[in-house]
This record gives structure tokens, C-alpha cells and sequence, in this order.
């Protein structure tokens, strides 16, 4: 018995033994960093970070146009007398019908009363007294409408209505309500085709300008008809009914649309441009750097002109193929970059590109591009012109206004120097 | 049940290093040692005559049964460099060896799988780079994880008084290296390199155990390892002379409870010194080893149950860091171990206190060894 007592408490003792020892082997939690002095104890030595600064190659940089016509964008331009652009808005709804169809029968109705309403997307809200004027235009107005065509149908004899919008609206539905010997002005005769066209125009305190819905975004004008049906039904929603017309054309017209100067780089504006900057990457930095920060930096020729407090976001994609104006870009948001572009900024604008620049490494099929992009396209007041290697004093020392070239401002790391035993 | 512990030790990964050491950044690494836990709770004093450790190939001969054995090392470490002081702590199971007699034969045969180079080692740093023309402060990490391993093949041939014994040694492994740098400013992006190391060689050995009397052994060892060839993410890169290994042991049974023994080993690191200026490494110095250590048994009939085993040990280090200083490391350890389950089982312990140093640099760790053996 007792024999059998000193065996248990040997293989307790074993077992014990055995149990501390793997607890004290298993049981701790590494921490194998310590402070490094380097050269002494850094094999291979320390890693070199550089920076370098490109330029486009000359003459490879270009602005394109044309991408998104007036209209077709996501927002129509109204101003007046902003010194970026004067510009008026056209809208043509949809043909309304004489008659209503109420169970099998078609009937007339009498108009009790009209709406027209707006989507304001954005206003320079530093500027008060803001009036816009809506006016009866020819319902043939088409994509040949010019400035000066539409202008002259803005007269006061064609207005409909003018709507203040409240200085604390900076955006929203603002609308305009016809009845009575108002509606005349919004007549449509029995017979016709029922196509009302509208131009709008503003006016504030001081130039200024907007953008309103277009048909393109789904906010465009509205052509409200509120009608009263002649039948023996006492159903309120069949004697009163709405007649709703949106736009099926919009458009907005400058006075005096710029065309690009070739010598710049010019982004967004009512020709909707956009850049293509090409850059030949060194072999060094193309074959084994390991790129750390890229930043794309444009100079521009002065002032950006816009509207005040409606900035525009500057967008720059990687390219995939190198086709000039219809290079595809990317769709990749890993590759897309964007920063926001405030009016009258005259300083250089920087955005990073540190991923594209690294696709150009990662990916030799890819060109060494970036396709600049302002939006909305064809929608925003903006049109910043920025210096190309045309107007670059150090690679076109002719030009006659020198503005800098964009540069591409790379730092990158050496490969480490891995030490072989 | 046995058999399922024992194929689960052998299992377990043994390829790493017994300690990791700032002075294992330069060079192939840190050295290696190939003892025992029971051989180091006397600083190693033991080594060349012991079966479980794997210095000395004729040591098999002393073995009755087979025996396997697996070995882990719990570091505790503090650094001190120009830089800064740090407290580190790592896990390594740097040795597991398998060996038995032949029946019949006057033969043992056996196979271990040691730490030969190690290179396990994290190094953090901070600068500051002008970028931009502005300052930029940066944080680097290097780290290194794996090294040299020694696969070896041993026979012990015994007559006599006299053991013999040979070994082939297979020097294997990998290196992973990365380097990785944040910036404070997060506009920049942070940066990690890697590489991958691969080693690949062959050595032998001869070693001789001869019994002096009843008290005294002596047991000397030489070992050649030609080189090291170096591949770099699968390229040739470079090929480094390994040293000759050439080491002397003595062994004093005082009386039955107690027995002494000393060691000397000297390794030819010089002659990888041309290889490694020419990769713009530190070069390397032929290294000393020198250990004196004893073992107090209790019971003379029981000598594995709860053994006394004291040693100190004084060793230089092949590579260093600091042009002309070579770093050299001083260690006393404390032992003990016990046998279970009709001595088929053991459990050895071992703590070492180590001081490494090399001018400026220095390193003090607490090694705590566990071993265990299985005798099925």
C-alpha cells in the first residue's frame, strides 16, 4: 500500500515536470525587436530614399475637347455677366394633350392652373437678390441654337415669370405658379403641337451665375398643368387632374465660348476638355524603386476662373492604352484620384498619383499617362488653364507667356542593399 | 501511446535557433552550439561526451537504449547598443536528435537536426531623411527569421576503451529578410522589401572518446564543412568558406556523486572572413570556446534524479560588429533533470545567465532550457 503511494507521487511529480515544461517552452510570447545601430548592425547598410522631378515629354501633352456637349451634362449654366462665362438655359418639355382620357371617353379640360419648377444645384451664396427669369421661347429650338438666337427671344415681351429665390436657398426646387390671365403666357392652342419651350435667365446683385437640373441628371425643368375635367364623376381625381411634362431637350448657350488655347493645358469649361499627360519614367525609378509618394503638380496660367463657392473636383485616371483623345481609362478606383478645385486659386494645384505612378511600374502595358478630367464635365463654370512644356521657359525658352509645366514629383527608395552572408 | 508523444516531438519544429542575439545580425549569424539541456546545465562542459547533444559523434557509443531527445530554450534578453536598451524575450527548440545501439554490434547510430547559423532578429531604427526639402522622420524595422541548420548522420564505433565515431552533416535552410519603413507623414507610403536566403552544404566530422583509467576520459572531435553556397530569391549569389571545427574535452569522475569536465573547441572563422568583405560584410574571426562545468548526483545508483550540474563557459563570437572588436559572450549555468516511467522518460532543465559584449553593444540573457527525453 504504501509502495503504491511513493508510485503515485512519483508520476505526479512526472507529470508535473513534464507539464512545467511545456508551459515555460509554449507559454511565452515572443518579442524579438531591438533598437538597431545602423551601419554596425544593419546588413547590406541603409535604405536610400530620392526624389526626382519629371516633366511631360515635349509637346506630348495635349487638351482634347468636345467629350460632352452643352446639355448633356449634368447641370445647365445660367449667369449674368460672370466673367468666366454669360450664359443662358433653354428647356423644351414634352408635348401636352388637348384632351384626358377618363374611362372610355376622350374629354377636353380647362386649365386651372400652371407650375413651372427648377432644381437650383448650386449658387455663388455669397451673392444675394438672386432672380431668375423664365421666358416663352420658340418650341423649335434644337441643338443649332446659338447665344445670340436665344438671346433675342428673351425679351420682355416674352417673359413668363421671374422667381426670387430666397438668399438662404442654396440649393432645392424653387418654382413659379400661373393662374388667371397669367396662364396666357404658357398657352398652348387647341391643335397644336402642346410643346411649350422655356429660356431662363438671372439676374442678382452683382454677376454671378448658377447651374440648374438638366434632363441628363433627372432634375430638369417641370411643366406642371393642373386641369379641371368636365365629367359627371364626383371623384375629385377625376375632375381634377395634373398634367406633368418634363424636359425632352435642355441646353445652355454662351455668349462667347472659349476654344482652348493649344500653347495650354485647359480643363472642363463648356468644351468639356481634358488633359493627357504623358511622362517617360526613368529605368531606374521604372524598374526597381519602390515609390513612395508621387504628386502631379500643375501650374496654373492665373486665376482659375468659376464661380465662387461651387467648387469643381479635378479627376485624374490611369490610362490603359494610349490612344490620344479616346485613350480608355481606367474604371479601377484603386486609380482614380480627385481633388477639389476651388475657384480663382492661382496657386499650384498638387494631387497625389502615387498608385497610378506605381501601375506604370507594376504594369508595363500601361502607358506612363494620366487622363485629366474636371467635373462635372460640361456642368461646372470652371475652365482652368494650367502651363504645358509649350509654354515652359526651361523647355520652350520662346514662349511667349512662360507658365510652368506640370511636374511629376516622385519619391522613391533604392532597393534594399539585402546583405549576402 | 508512447510512440505517438515521441513522433509528435519529432514533429514539432526544430529548425530554429537555441538563442537570438544583436551579434547574429552580421555574418551567417549566431553560432550555433549543438548541446544538450542536460549538457548545458554545465555550460556545455559535457558536451563532447554526451549522446544527446550533437558535437561529438563517438558520444553515441556511451547509449544503451534508443533515445530520443528535444530540446526548447525560453531567451530572455536585455540589448544595449548606442541606440537604445530594449527586453526581449524568444522561443526556440534548437536541437532534436534520434540515436540507439545496434543489437549485437558494438555500433550506434544516430540523427539530430541542430541549429548551426542563426540568424533570427528584428532591428528597429528611426531617422530622419530630408524629402521635398522638408525633414521627414522614418521608422525602419529589419527582420530576419531562420538560418543555418545541421543535419547529421552519426555512427559511434566502440572497442574497448575507445569510441570512434563519424558524421555527415547536411547544412540546410533559409533566410527570410525584410525591410520595412513608415513614414510619419502618412502621405507617404510605407515600404517593406523582402528576400529570401537559401544555404545549402555538407561537412563531416570524426570524433574519439578513449577512457583514461576509471576516472578520466578525453574526447577530442574535427570537424570540416567546406561552404556554404548562397542563393538569393533562387540565384547563385555568393559561396562562404565554413570553418574546420576542431575540439578537446576532458572528463573527470571525482567520485561517484561527482563528476568534472572541461572543453576547449576552436573553429577556423577566419577562413570565411575574405568571403564575406567580398558581400561587403563585417569579415569574420577565428572563435574560442572554453567550458568548465560539474555534475553532483545525489544517489550514484539513481545518477539521473535530480542531478546537480553547474558550469561556466567563456566563448568569442566569429562576427563582428564593430571594425576590430570582436564580440565575445561569458555564461554560468545551473542544472538538474530527472528520469520517470522506469527512466523511459526525462526531464532535463537548464538556466544560463549570459553577457555578450562588443565595445558599445552589449547583451545579458537569462536562457532557460528544457529538455526531453524518450526512451521507448
Amino acid at each position: 500500500m504504501r509502495a503504491v503511494g511513493w508510485r503515485g507521487r512519483g508520476a505526479v511529480c512526472s507529470t508535473a515536470w513534464l507539464l512545467l515544461a511545456v508551459a515555460a517552452i509554449a507559454g511565452c510570447q515572443e518579442k524579438l525587436t531591438s533598437p538597431g545601430e545602423c551601419p554596425a548592425l544593419c546588413p547590406g547598410g541603409e535604405v536610400q530614399a530620392l526624389d526626382i522631378v519629371l516633366r511631360p515629354i515635349a509637346g506630348r501633352d495635349s487638351t482634347f475637347s468636345g467629350y460632352v456637349n452643352r446639355g448633356s451634362g449634368v447641370a445647365l449654366l445660367v449667369s449674368n455677366g460672370l466673367a468666366v462665362s454669360d450664359n443662358r438655359a433653354a428647356y423644351r418639355f414634352a408635348s401636352r394633350p388637348d384632351s384626358i382620357v377618363v374611362g372610355n371617353d376622350t374629354v377636353p379640360y380647362t386649365i386651372d392652373s400652371v407650375a413651372i419648377a427648377l432644381d437650383l444645384v448650386a449658387r455663388d451664396t455669397l451673392v444675394d437678390g438672386l432672380k431668375v427669369y423664365l421666358y416663352r421661347v420658340s418650341e423649335g429650338i434644337t441643338d443649332t441654337l446659338t447665344f445670340a438666337g436665344l438671346e433675342a427671344q428673351l425679351t420682355p415681351a416674352g417673359i413668363i415669370d421671374s422667381i426670387e429665390v430666397p438668399d438662404t436657398l442654396n440649393s432645392g426646387a424653387i418654382r413659379t405658379v400661373l393662374t388667371g390671365v397669367d396662364l396666357a403666357k404658357v398657352d398652348l392652342p387647341l391643335g397644336g403641337s402642346g410643346v411649350l419651350a422655356i429660356g431662363v435667365a438671372m439676374a442678382a446683385d452683382q454677376p454671378s451665375g448658377i447651374r440648374i437640373g438638366s434632363a441628363q441628371a433627372g432634375n430638369g425643368a417641370t411643366f406642371i398643368t393642373y386641369v379641371n375635367v368636365d365629367v359627371a364623376d364626383t371623384t375629385t381625381s377625376v375632375r381634377k387632374q395634373v398634367l406633368s411634362r418634363t424636359a425632352t431637350f435642355n441646353t445652355y448657350l454662351t455668349r462667347a465660348a472659349l476654344i482652348p488655347d493649344p500653347a495650354f493645358l485647359t480643363l472642363g469649361g463648356d468644351s468639356a476638355s481634358r488633359v493627357l499627360l504623358r511622362f517617360a519614367l526613368p529605368p531606374e525609378v521604372a524598374e526597381s524603386a519602390s515609390i513612395v509618394r508621387a504628386t502631379l503638380e500643375l501650374i496654373p496660367r492665373g486665376p482659375i476662373p468659376g464661380l465662387p463657392t461651387d467648387p469643381a473636383v479635378l479627376v485624374g485616371r490611369a490610362v490603359l492604352a494610349d490612344l490620344g483623345a479616346k485613350s480608355p481609362v481606367t474604371i479601377d478606383p484603386r486609380f482614380i484620384v480627385d481633388d477639389t478645385l476651388s475657384a480663382n486659386r492661382a496657386d499650384t494645384v498638387r494631387m497625389d498619383v502615387t498608385r497610378i505612378v506605381q501601375l506604370w511600374q507594376a504594369a508595363s502595358e500601361r502607358p506612363s499617362a494620366i487622363f485629366l478630367t474636371l467635373l462635372p464635365e460640361a456642368a461646372t463654370f470652371m475652365r482652368a488653364e494650367f502651363g504645358s512644356t509649350r509654354t515652359d521657359p526651361t523647355i520652350t525658352p520662346s514662349a511667349p507667356e512662360p507658365v510652368g509645366a506640370p511636374r511629376l514629383r516622385i519619391t522613391y527608395q533604392r532597393p534594399f542593399p539585402f546583405e549576402n552572408p | 501511446m508512447r510512440r505517438t508523444f515521441f513522433l509528435l516531438l519529432l514533429a514539432l519544429p526544430p529548425a530554429a535557433a537555441a538563442q537570438s542575439s544583436q551579434f547574429g545580425a552580421r555574418g551567417l549569424g549566431y553560432p550555433g552550439r549543438g548541446v544538450s539541456t542536460r549538457s548545458a546545465g554545465s555550460a556545455g562542459a559535457f558536451g563532447l561526451f554526451d549522446a544527446e547533444s550533437s558535437l561529438n559523434p563517438a558520444a553515441l557509443g556511451s547509449l544503451q537504449t534508443v533515445t530520443a531527445g528535444f530540446t526548447g530554450v525560453q531567451g530572455f534578453r536585455t540589448v544595449d547598443n548606442p541606440i537604445g536598451s530594449a527586453s526581449l524575450r524568444e522561443s526556440r527548440f534548437p536541437l532534436a536528435t534520434i540515436a540507439g545501439p545496434i543489437r549485437r554490434l558494438p555500433l550506434a547510430l544516430g540523427v539530430s537536426y541542430s541549429l548551426y547559423a542563426d540568424r533570427d532578429f528584428s532591428l528597429a531604427s528611426s531617422d530622419t531623411l530630408d524629402l521635398r526639402g522638408a525633414p521627414v522622420p522614418v521608422f525602419d524595422t529589419l527582420s530576419s527569421r531562420g538560418g543555418i541548420s545541421d543535419l547529421r548522420v552519426a555512427a559511434a564505433y566502440g572497442r574497448g576503451r575507445t569510441t570512434v565515431g563519424g558524421s555527415f552533416h547536411i547544412l540546410t535552410g533559409s533566410n527570410r529578410l525584410q525591410s520595412r519603413r513608415t513614414f510619419e507623414d502618412d502621405s507617404y507610403l510605407p515600404v517593406a522589401q523582402s528576400a529570401e536566403l537559401s544555404y545549402a552544404g555538407i561537412g563531416g566530422s570524426v570524433g574519439v572518446i578513449h577512457r583514461l583509467g576509471s576516472r578520466f576520459s578525453v574526447a577530442a572531435i574535427a570537424r570540416s564543412d567546406g561552404h556554404v553556397s548562397i542563393d538569393r530569391d533562387s540565384t547563385p549569389v555568393s559561396r562562404t568558406d565554413l570553418p574546420y571545427t576542431f575540439g578537446l574535452g576532458l572528463l573527470w569522475q571525482a567520485s561517484p556523486k561527482f563528476a568534472v569536465a572541461g572543453q576547449g573547441i576552436f573553429r577556423t572563422w577566419s577562413g570565411a572572413n575574405s568571403d564575406l568583405l567580398a558581400e561587403g560584410g563585417p569579415g569574420s574571426d577565428n572563435t574560442v570556446e572554453l567550458a568548465l562545468g560539474g555534475e553532483y548526483v545525489g544517489d550514484p545508483k539513481r545518477p539521473y534524479r535530480r542531478p546537480l550540474r553547474i558550469g561556466a563557459r567563456y566563448a568569442t563570437l566569429p562576427f563582428p560588429v564593430e571594425a576590430g572588436v570582436q564580440p565575445t559572450e561569458f555564461a554560468i549555468s545551473l542544472g538538474t533533470g530527472t528520469r520517470f516511467a522506469q527512466q523511459r522518460g526525462g526531464v532535463d532543465l537548464a538556466l544560463e545567465h549570459v553577457w555578450r559584449s562588443a565595445g558599445e553593444f552589449k547583451e545579458r540573457s537569462f536562457l532557460v532550457a528544457i529538455g526531453v527525453s524518450v526512451r521507448p
